[in-house]
């Protein structure tokens, strides 16, 4: 049974996202409002994958990829980031962090989670 | 010896005199080259005030031109945020992934599902027409084949073609290696599958939709073409505009945004080329059609001429291109058949004295409506 960790600061696109997997994928998912709050989630639970907002206050998704990637808990976890900035110029600055994918809002409930399983090689 | 007083006094005088009127010539040259030295400074002056109000503006017009992009980006950002929530709450209802919904409530979850998916499109379209045309999105060019293209397009539709009861058929009358041009291969086919596209909207079931493909040595042509039911003559060249529709419920109806043919014509013209739409001679419908470069454009140094629709006044056409060649003949032949009488001009820009360009004032990438009667 797969493990997710969605971090997003916005309530309703964390709980659709939330439904969306559950639903299509029956993973269990488990949700953090900010960067900080998901670096201390991730590291208590492991989650097998973290989904993570872009645009947040306080750290942005880079800024706390960053960080995770300083964290030998949890630097081994692969981060896709969920972003609205859809341009040209701020996917290949995405690119250029070493996340492991780049989804873009607004996703397709019916398949975010097989979007995320092809990008981390997930068969099942 | 006092008889040279005289004549001395006599040459000190005309000395005196000379010096005076030498006085006064300088003078007055010193005078004249005063007035012209004030002139010039006037003149100075009032260019560089000039110069400076050019680049207020300018400054102002980029200033400008940076805040609308700026507003444009961050709109179309803040946009997809409630989007998202919406389109995932009601995808997830609407698929009765959350129970079952009875029939009524489907089709309303269905309405919902459809105009989000329809507003979703609306943002992307305007943000790309808005970046395209503000050239924040530069063309990414190589070397492609529009048979390939073409193709790819065809094949990508076919899913939608099947669902309308469309066939779609692929006719390249162009030898095999005469069909190759630089061009952004993502922004081309963007262009080719909006048009078939809109041909398998507007088409009704049962019928074909074609795409011809036509080359000689210095262009390409791609026409598609189908059998709906058209566009009227009044509206050839409006439907290139943003948000121009044939019929005020087409958006709604076919799902489209407006703007499909608005930004296919950014690109066409991006690339140098000319794309407009014309009624089919025989039967209903319409043809779309593309003209493109093949020259080299990929490398700096080609300086090479947009192919430029054919400029229009009156009832008068001028075609750029070599004499013979077939695609000019084809189009050439078309503005004959819409009554046209046409001019042909070599590509060569010294010589050629082409009439005024259509007066909606585009010369490029707009459309033939037949000369008014």
């Amino acid at each position: 049974m797969r493990l997710i960790l969605i971090i997003d600061d916005e309530d309703d696109i964390r709980e659709v996202a939330a439904l969306s997997l559950e639903a299509t994928a029956g993973w269990e998912i488990i949700t953090a409002s900010s960067g900080a709050d998901g670096i201390r989630v991730a590291a208590q639970r492991k989650p097998q994958a973290i989904l993570m907002d872009v645009m947040m206050p306080g750290m942005d998704g880079p800024t706390t990829f960053r960080q995770m990637q300083e964290n030998p808990d949890i630097a081994q976890i692969p981060v896709l980031l969920l972003t609205a900035k859809v341009q040209g110029v701020d996917r290949r600055r995405f690119a250029g962090l070493g996340v492991a994918g780049v989804l873009f809002k607004p996703f397709d409930p019916l398949t975010l989670a097989s979007e995320i399983s092809e990008a981390l090689g997930w068969k099942d | 010896m006092t008889a040279l007083l005289p004549i001395l006094f006599g040459l000190m005088l005309v000395s005196f005199l000379g010096l005076g009127a030498m006085a006064l010539r300088l003078a007055a040259r010193n005078r004249r080259q005063q007035r012209d030295i004030d002139q010039l400074t006037e003149a100075l002056k009032r260019s560089r005030e000039h110069a400076e109000e050019q680049i207020a503006k300018l400054t102002l017009r980029s200033d400008l031109e940076a805040v609308k992009d700026e507003f444009i980006s961050t709109v179309s950002h803040e946009l997809r945020q409630p989007l998202t929530a919406v389109r995932g709450a009601l995808g997830l209802l609407s698929a009765g992934l959350l129970g079952t919904v009875d029939t009524k409530a489907k089709n309303l979850l269905r309405i919902a599902t459809t105009n989000t998916e329809r507003l979703i499109r609306l943002i992307n379209d305007i943000l790309d027409l808005e970046r395209m045309e503000s050239g924040r999105a530069p063309l990414k060019l190589r070397r492609c084949s529009i048979y390939e293209l073409a193709d790819e397009a065809v094949d990508t539709m076919g899913t939608m073609a099947e669902g309308a009861g469309i066939q779609l058929d692929l006719n390249c009358h162009a030898a095999r290696d005469a069909v190759y041009f630089d061009a952004d291969a993502d922004r081309m086919l963007q262009v080719l599958t909006n048009l078939l596209s809109n041909a398998i909207k507007f088409s009704p079931a049962g019928s074909t939709v074609a795409v011809e493909i036509d080359s000689d040595s210095s262009s390409l042509l791609l026409k598609v073409v189908d059998h709906g039911r058209g566009i009227p003559v009044d509206k050839l060249e409006a439907v290139f505009d943003r948000f121009q529709q044939v019929e005020s419920s087409d958006a709604s109806k076919k799902g489209g945004t407006g703007l499909g043919l608005a930004i296919c014509r950014s690109i066409i013209q991006q690339h140098g080329g000319a794309i407009w739409a014309l009624p089919n001679q025989t039967g209903p419908g319409t043809t779309l059609w593309v003209q493109l470069s093949r020259t080299a454009r990929a490398s700096e140094s080609a300086a090479t001429e947009p192919v430029g629709l054919p400029m229009l006044r009156g009832e008068e056409a001028a075609l750029l291109g070599d004499e013979g060649s077939s695609v000019g003949v084809e189009v050439e032949e078309q503005l004959r058949e819409y009554g046209y009488e046409v001019r042909r001009a070599s590509n060569g820009a010294e010589n050629v004295a082409l009439p005024e360009p259509h007066s909606n004032g585009r010369a490029q990438g707009g459309s033939i409506s037949p000369p008014a009667a």
